[in-house]
């Protein structure tokens, strides 16, 4: 018996959001998998806050279909099982850390003592335990931020929306939040939007790009960047094309100075070739890199990306 | 949208008012309010008092016994006194009530009095910006994630309820401190009782321009154009009612009379009686403030948050 495919944790079909004359959602199409650590990727502009406003149901899409966890919006069927952080919502300050999360987790249908357990795991988990108690209002920036990470954190939920969690934090802080998306529990779904391609590149993979309200791509990153289609070696010599070509029929090589391009199907089994070759050669090897980066990847995409937003 | 069992709804509700009342805690805003209640309270007293020492001393000249230096001395012969009906009729405005009134101790009728003054622009501009101020920064998106909208508006309600009630029974303690400084009080229990027993009535007639208030902040997305509107509301709540008396002496009572009496204004009456009308006052007026929320409900259920 086939089982069948686990239905997406996030999908939105033909979704039209406009505010005024200005559409900042056109027709917008994509898919997270359940499962997935998601690199929600576009530029200033490009509709990605408006994206997580649908799904956290702040807003109504004018024309579309929205699913979140297999349905339209809904507190009621989605509480304690969605956890969002808006982009650019405030916290407030009138407040304690502890106070926001215990109220925000017995929101979510926990008793009081589970929300209190539940709270100081979380702050732990963003390094906010020695903060818990203070002013909201006397925290930093970036403290401030980790509390709004993790309000989306309680209770574990089954789909985490981050928009730009990162937005302002130093780089420990930023690293410690890495820490955060990377140890997610088993069939968790976490959709991050950052502005950080070299970070989506290193721990996502599933991305999706938008621009102007679009989709422009989407899929597991190893197909996004070609990992499969495209080695680019980087050597400390000039490339010895004749040889290789005639070790590697099939394949599509091209150098350019010290560096070797190879397209073909199966890179592994070629990498073993050119390994050998270039021992003989003792031409030594700089760099070998899989498919492109998701910056080219995404500036060759995206039109609107390259214009300053 | 799945439908929240009533239970849930109810828990969701009593969260929301109390994170509100959380909230307030730490703010100028819950400090602002039982100040201004209480120096306003505590200040008309000591003016209130101040008028009594002198209507008693009118009355210890007419008696031809020594003037007091504290109001209270003469109190049996001061309820008696035309004076002091005729202060209390320009109070209550109804002769009809005055005796009924007159049983409670003067320091509390005074309270209520002021109340029904203060207590609806200071309700209605307090909580103009529970739910606008939210929406304006966004906060409010961590709570309607994890609740309905129905239950936040009436959570935050709530808590505005409850700070009102408490910002009126810490008047109506300002106003017995006051009291029991600077007049002969010959029962303080009693007092208090009348005290609280008014603070009560003040809380319900404050009810529906709270309600307004909260309208008006889930219909606007500024705090400010909230507290505007829920302050031109409240003077609209009295002129509207003064025009319908107007048209109802003009001969149109068949068409305005309704009207009237869906008017918190035309209950004030209700709250002074006593009794059972001062029971229907209290299922009234809650109702009333109510479904003013329900209505600013509407907008904000079709909004963007």
């Amino acid at each position: 018996m086939n089982a069948s495919p686990a239905p997406p944790a996030l999908r939105f079909e033909r979704v039209t959001k406009r505010f005024g004359k200005r559409a900042a959602l056109d027709s917008l199409s994509f898919e997270v998998p359940q499962g997935s650590l998601c690199g929600f990727v576009g530029a200033n502009g490009a509709g990605k806050t408006t994206t997580f406003a649908i799904a956290g149901g702040y807003c109504a899409p004018d024309e579309g279909v929205v699913d979140v966890l297999g349905g339209p919006f809904d507190p009621w069927r989605l509480k304690g099982r969605l956890g969002l952080l808006p982009q650019d919502a405030d916290i407030g300050d009138r407040h304690t850390p502890r106070e926001l999360l215990v109220h925000l987790a017995r929101l979510q249908g926990m008793t009081a003592a589970k929300a209190g357990h539940d709270a100081s795991r979380v702050l732990d988990r963003v390094h906010l335990d020695d903060r818990a108690d203070v002013a909201i209002g006397t925290l930093s920036h970036g403290m401030r931020r980790r509390v709004a990470v993790a309000t989306a954190l309680l209770g574990s939920p089954d789909l985490v929306v981050l928009d730009e969690p990162t937005a302002g934090l130093d780089p420990v802080q930023v690293r410690s939040l890495r820490d955060v998306f990377t140890q997610r529990r088993p069939g968790q779904t976490f959709v991050v939007s950052t502005h950080n391609l070299d970070e989506v590149e290193r721990i996502c993979d599933y991305v999706v790009f938008i621009d102007q309200g679009r989709l422009v791509k989407q899929g597991p990153i190893d197909d996004v960047v070609g990992r499969d289609e495209s080695a680019a070696w980087v050597l400390g010599a000039a490339v010895p094309l004749a040889l290789l070509t005639e070790v590697l029929p099939g394949y599509t090589l091209e150098a350019t100075g010290e560096v070797l391009l190879v397209r073909g199907r199966d890179l592994d089994a070629a990498s073993v070739h050119i390994a050998r070759v270039l021992a003989e050669q003792r031409i030594p090897v700089r760099e070998v890199r899989r498919g492109g980066s998701l910056e080219e990847r995404f500036f060759g995409a995206s039109p609107g990306a390259a214009r300053p937003g | 949208m799945t439908e929240p069992s009533l239970l849930l709804s109810f828990r969701d509700t009593f969260l929301v008012a109390r994170f509100e009342l959380v909230r307030a805690r730490r703010t100028w805003q819950a400090m602002a309010v039982i100040l201004l209640f209480a120096i306003a309270s505590g200040g008309s007293t000591y003016g209130f008092v101040q008028i009594l020492l002198e209507i008693e001393n009118n009355l210890a000249a007419s008696l031809g016994v020594p003037p007091t230096d504290a109001p209270g001395a003469l109190t049996d012969v001061l309820l008696g006194s035309d004076d002091l009906r005729r202060v209390m009729r320009g109070l209550i405005n109804d002769w009809s009530l005055i005796d009924d009134v007159l049983k409670w101790p003067l320091v509390a009728v005074f309270h209520f009095w002021t109340s029904l003054i203060l207590v609806p622009w200071l309700a209605a501009f307090v909580a103009a910006d529970t739910i606008s101020e939210d929406v304006r920064t966004r906060a409010v998106r961590f709570e309607l994630l994890r609740t309905g909208r129905l239950e936040l508006v009436y959570g935050r309600f709530l808590g505005q309820c409850l700070l009102l009630a408490i910002s009126l029974f810490l008047a109506g303690l300002t106003s017995f401190a006051v009291a029991w400084w600077t007049m002969i009080l010959n029962d303080p229990l009693y007092v208090m009782y009348g005290l609280l027993a008014m603070s009560l009535r003040a809380f319900l007639w404050g009810l529906p321009f709270l309600g307004l208030g909260v309208a008006c902040s889930e219909s606007v997305k500024s705090p400010t154009w909230a507290r505007i509107l829920a302050l031109i509301g409240t003077t609209g709540m009295f002129i509207g009612h003064g025009i319908l008396i107007w048209l109802r002496t003009k001969g149109y009572g068949l068409y305005v009379s309704p009207l009237i009496g869906v008017s918190p204004a035309s209950w004030i009456r209700s709250l002074w009686a006593g009794g059972l009308d001062t029971a229907l006052a209290g299922l009234y007026l809650p109702a009333f403030a109510m479904v003013l929320v329900g209505l600013g409900y509407l907008v904000l259920a079709r909004r963007d948050a």
